[in-house]
């Protein structure tokens, strides 16, 4: 699995336990699901392209 | 029609705080079972044994006691937090005698599951004890 499959699978898992604890009505559960999985993946990406210009390593010499 | 303002109040449920909070840490979905909601109860067992099983696939840290080792500050996070488990732990520790292995590929994100998941049993274990109280926020929310 990649690493953006791992993410995206755990934003599942813990988008569908919030929506499970903290809703009743299934269309608040569905809601909440989507605002937590969607945040986490878009949040994700969003840190991801953030950290891009600050790479770990240095750049590959010109050859 | 002027609606009602609904206020968090306890509502007498007659089942035992501890034994919802207690069922609730020895087995996720244990608490919420023993006071009647069954599907919910699934539901979070269903989550808390998915993160167990692809925390333990990757290879991720389950922390354990071990007495040469230090207790620093976030040892003793990591320890509660595996603690918090219950029985998973214990079959975990005890049993299967599981162990992490830090060179592997997906260690990190394996850690990350198995401690999500103990943090999940955390809320389960107080979301259990306010239910057994007649205290359920979400409902009274209207949510």
């Amino acid at each position: 699995m990649s690493h953006f499959h791992l993410m995206v699978l755990y934003a599942f898992l813990v988008g569908l336990f919030f929506s499970l604890l903290w809703r009743r009505k299934r269309r608040a559960q569905v809601k909440l699901f989507l605002q937590v999985f969607l945040g986490m993946i878009l949040g994700g990406v969003l840190v991801a392209w953030l950290m891009y210009p600050f790479p770990g390593q240095p750049p590959a010499p010109f050859p | 029609m002027a609606s009602r303002q609904k206020t968090v109040g306890d509502a007498p449920t007659g089942k035992k705080p501890w034994i919802a909070a207690l069922s609730a840490w020895l087995i996720p979905g244990g608490g919420h079972l023993y006071l009647g909601h069954r599907g919910r109860a699934l539901g979070f067992l269903a989550i808390f044994l998915a993160c167990l099983w692809i925390g333990c696939d990757l290879d991720g840290q389950l922390a354990t006691w071990a007495s040469s080792q230090p207790l620093s500050p976030l040892r003793v996070l990591g320890l509660l937090d595996s603690w918090a488990m219950g029985v998973s732990y214990f079959l975990l520790t005890k049993v299967v005698h599981y162990q992490g292995v830090a060179t592997a590929p997906g260690f990190e994100y394996g850690s990350t599951f198995l401690v999500t998941a103990g943090l999940m049993n955390v809320l389960l274990i107080l979301d259990a004890w306010d239910l057994a109280h007649g205290r359920d926020r979400a409902e009274l929310a209207g949510n």
